[in-house]
C-alpha cells in the first residue's frame, strides 16, 4: 500500500520575496482561496485526473504582489524552476491542494504542485509547460 | 490629337491562359498560407512532450534514491536516527516511483526482456520499505539498518532501469530529432515546389506582360498611323459612342463643319451635325438593322443625307458609319463626304441627256414624216408606170419603164428602210418572215445598175453558182 500513511507534517506553503519568506500558507489558507478546478490528463498517471485548489495568480494577488515578476517554484526534492514576467491575471496554472479529491501526500507529489490545463490546448502539452508543473511544491520565490 | 487613346483598340489578353496564371497563382499563395499557418502547430507538435524527459524522470529516481541511502549511513551510526528526514526522502523515493507505473513507461521497457524483473523487485522493494517507515512512532536503528538492506539490495536494479529509461530517452530523442528532420524537409520541398510553381506563373505573367507591351507598342504604331491616315482624309471623319455623343473628331470634319474640336467634343451628333440621324439613346442596339427613316440607304452602312454647318447651311452629305470595338465599349466612326459638287455634276448631266433624248425624238419624228409624205407621191409615180407598162411599148421603151419601175421600187425600199430605222430608235418594229427569191433580188440589183456599167465600158455577170431559188432570208 503505497499510500496508506501519506505524511502531512509539512503542509506549509511559503511565500517569499528573493528569499525573505513574507508569508506561509497553510492548507486551510490556501482552500480559503478561490478555488479553481482542472480535469486533465497528464504524462505522470493514466487517465483524466482531477485537480483542485486556487491559481498561482490568486496567491501572487492574495500577498499584493504586482505583474512582470519572476517566479521562482521550489520543490521538497530541491527543485526548482523560474516563470519569468508572470502576471496575476493569468487564469492558470493552479496549485493543487487536491488531487481526485484528495488531499496528497509526498508520496503523492504534494503536498501542492503546479498543474496546467494541458488537454486544454497543444501549446500546454510541451516540455517547458511539464517542466514549470512543479511537484512536492513547498516555496513559492518571487525575485524582484 | 485625333485618337490619342490607342488602347481603344487593343485587344484583349487570352482569358484562358490568364485564368489559368490566376488559378496557379492563386493555388502557390494559398497553399504557402495554409502551410504558414499550420507551421506554428507543426513546430508546436516537434516540441510536444510525449513521454516527457524520460531519461531525467528515472535519474530522479535514482538521484532520489542514493540520497536516501545517504541519509540512511548518515543516520543508522545515530542512536537515535532522523525519522523525519528518512520517512520524509522515502515519501520523495516513493514518489518518484510511482512513475514507473503508469502505462506509457512500463511500454517504454517492453524491448527489455529483464524490464518484468526490474519492475517486480521494485514493487517488492516499495511494499517493503512502507511496511517499515508506516511504523508508528520514531524509527529504531535495527530498523534503519532494515531500510539500509533494503536500498542496498535493489539499488542495481534502479541502477538498471535508469540506465535503460537513458537509453530509451534517447532513442526517442532519436526518433523525434528523425521525425523532426522529416517533417521540415518535407515542408521545405513543398514550399520549394510551390515558390517554383510562383516562380513560373511570375515567368509565364511577365512574358505575357511583355506580350502585351509589344501588341499596345504596334498598336500604337498603327494608331498613329490611322490618326495620319484620317488626319490626311478629305472627309469628315467624326466618332461617336453608344449614345451618339461625339468623342472625336478630324481636321477636315472641322474644314466641312465649321466647328473646332473643343467646341464639338462632348456634343450629341445628331444635336448638331447631322440631325437628319435623328435621337439614338442606343446605337450600339440599332447598329445591327442600321435604319434612320428619314435619310436614303445606299448599303448597309451607307447612306446619303444632309447635315448642318456651324452657320446652319445644309449641305448634301454621304455617310459611312462603321461599328469599333473598344475596350470600353462600342464606338462608331462617321465618314461625312462633302458631296454638293457631285450632286451638281450630277444634276448638269441629268439636264444635258434630257436635251439629247428630246433632240432625238424630233429628229425621228423628221424622218418619220418625211418617209411618209414622200411614199404617197412615189406610190403615184410606180402606179403611173405600172400603167405605162401595160401600153403597146416597143421593147426597148418597156425595158425603161421596167427600169424606172426598178428604180422606184428601190427608192421606196430605200424609205421603207428609212421608216423602219426611225421605227427601230423608236422602238415601233415588229419583223414577220417572208418567203422571197435571192436569185430575183440578185437580177434586179444588176438589171438597175447594168446602165451604168455599159456607160463605162464594164461587164456584169453574175456568178449563179450556188444559188437556190428556195433560198430564204428573213428581213
Amino acid at each position: 500500500m503505497l499510500v496508506s500513511f501519506p505524511i502531512f507534517a509539512d503542509t506549509t506553503l511559503v511565500l517569499s520575496v528573493d528569499g525573505e519568506i513574507i508569508q506561509e500558507y497553510t492548507y486551510e489558507n490556501l482552500q480559503a482561496l478561490p478555488q479553481k478546478n482542472i480535469k486533465t490528463h497528464t504524462i505522470w498517471s493514466d487517465g483524466v485526473q482531477h485537480f483542485e485548489g486556487p491559481t498561482l495568480s490568486a496567491i501572487l494577488y492574495d500577498a499584493g504582489l504586482s505583474d512582470g515578476r519572476t517566479i521562482e517554484l521550489k520543490s521538497l526534492d530541491d527543485f526548482s524552476i523560474q516563470i519569468q514576467g508572470f502576471t496575476v491575471s493569468r487564469v492558470y496554472p493552479i496549485v493543487a491542494i487536491k488531487h481526485n479529491g484528495k488531499k496528497m501526500g509526498v508520496r503523492d507529489k504534494g503536498p501542492y504542485r503546479i498543474i496546467y490545463p494541458y488537454d486544454l490546448d497543444n501549446s500546454l502539452n510541451t516540455e517547458t509547460v511539464y517542466a514549470k508543473s512543479v511537484a512536492m511544491l513547498v516555496e513559492i520565490n518571487v525575485l524582484e | 490629337m485625333f485618337w490619342s487613346e490607342t488602347n481603344r483598340i487593343s485587344g484583349k489578353p487570352s482569358k484562358l491562359a490568364n485564368g489559368f496564371v490566376w488559378f496557379l497563382v492563386s493555388g502557390a499563395v494559398l497553399s504557402l498560407l495554409v502551410l504558414g499557418a499550420r507551421l506554428p502547430q507543426q513546430i508546436q507538435n516537434l516540441s510536444t512532450v510525449e513521454g516527457d524527459k524520460t531519461g531525467w524522470y528515472f535519474s530522479q529516481i535514482e538521484a532520489s534514491v542514493y540520497k536516501l541511502d545517504a541519509i540512511i549511513s548518515r543516520e543508522s551510526s545515530r542512536v537515535q536516527p532522523d525519522s523525519v528526514s528518512i520517512r520524509l526522502q522515502t515519501d520523495i523515493v516513493l514518489s518518484h516511483l510511482s512513475l514507473i507505473k503508469t502505462k506509457t513507461n512500463r511500454a517504454l521497457f517492453s524491448s527489455f526482456s529483464d524490464a518484468g524483473e526490474w519492475y517486480r523487485r521494485i514493487e517488492k522493494f516499495v511494499e517493503d520499505i512502507v511496511q517499515v517507515i508506516d511504523t508508528p512512532g520514531p524509527l529504531s536503528v535495527p530498523q534503519v539498518e532494515e531500510i539500509e538492506t533494503l536500498i542496498g539490495r535493489t539499488l542495481p536494479t534502479i541502477r538498471s532501469l535508469s540506465v535503460a529509461g537513458f537509453i530509451v530517452a534517447t532513442e526517442q530523442e532519436e526518433k523525434r530529432r528523425l521525425e523532426a528532420t522529416g517533417k521540415i524537409k518535407r515542408f521545405g520541398l513543398l514550399v520549394m515546389f510551390l515558390l517554383l510553381v510562383l516562380a513560373i506563373s511570375l515567368l509565364y505573367v511577365s512574358r505575357l506582360l511583355r506580350l502585351e507591351r509589344e501588341k499596345d507598342a504596334k498598336l500604337q504604331i498603327s494608331a498613329n498611323r490611322l490618326t495620319a491616315t484620317l488626319e490626311a482624309s478629305l472627309d469628315g471623319v467624326v466618332v461617336v459612342d453608344i449614345t451618339g455623343k461625339i468623342i472625336d473628331f478630324n481636321n477636315a470634319a472641322s474644314r466641312v463643319f465649321g466647328w473646332t474640336q473643343k467646341e464639338i467634343i462632348g456634343k450629341f451628333v445628331n444635336d448638331t451635325i447631322s440631325p437628319e440621324l435623328g435621337e439614338y439613346k442606343n446605337w450600339s442596339s440599332q447598329y445591327q438593322h442600321l435604319k434612320f427613316p428619314n435619310i436614303r440607304q445606299y448599303s448597309e452602312h451607307r447612306f446619303e443625307s444632309r447635315a448642318m454647318r456651324k452657320v446652319g447651311e445644309a449641305i448634301p452629305v454621304e455617310l459611312t458609319v462603321t461599328l469599333l470595338k473598344d475596350t470600353s465599349g462600342d464606338i462608331f466612326m462617321i465618314a461625312f463626304k462633302d458631296i454638293s459638287d457631285h450632286k451638281l455634276a450630277s444634276k448638269k448631266i441629268k439636264l444635258a441627256q434630257k436635251e439629247a433624248e428630246r433632240t432625238n425624238k424630233i429628229k425621228t419624228q423628221f424622218l418619220q414624216a418625211m418617209s411618209h409624205e414622200m411614199r404617197t407621191p412615189l406610190a403615184v409615180i410606180l402606179g403611173f408606170l405600172e400603167l405605162l407598162s401595160l401600153g403597146n411599148l416597143q421593147k426597148k421603151e418597156k425595158k425603161y419603164v421596167n427600169s424606172a419601175v426598178e428604180s422606184g421600187n428601190m427608192l421606196l425600199a430605200l424609205m421603207n428602210d428609212a421608216l423602219d430605222i426611225t421605227r427601230i430608235e423608236t422602238e415601233d418594229i415588229s419583223l414577220s418572215p417572208q418567203t422571197f427569191s435571192l436569185l430575183d433580188a440578185v437580177n434586179q440589183v444588176v438589171e438597175m445598175i447594168e446602165p451604168l456599167a455599159q456607160q463605162k465600158g464594164l461587164t456584169l455577170t453574175i456568178d449563179r453558182f450556188g444559188f437556190d431559188h428556195n433560198c430564204r432570208y428573213w428581213q
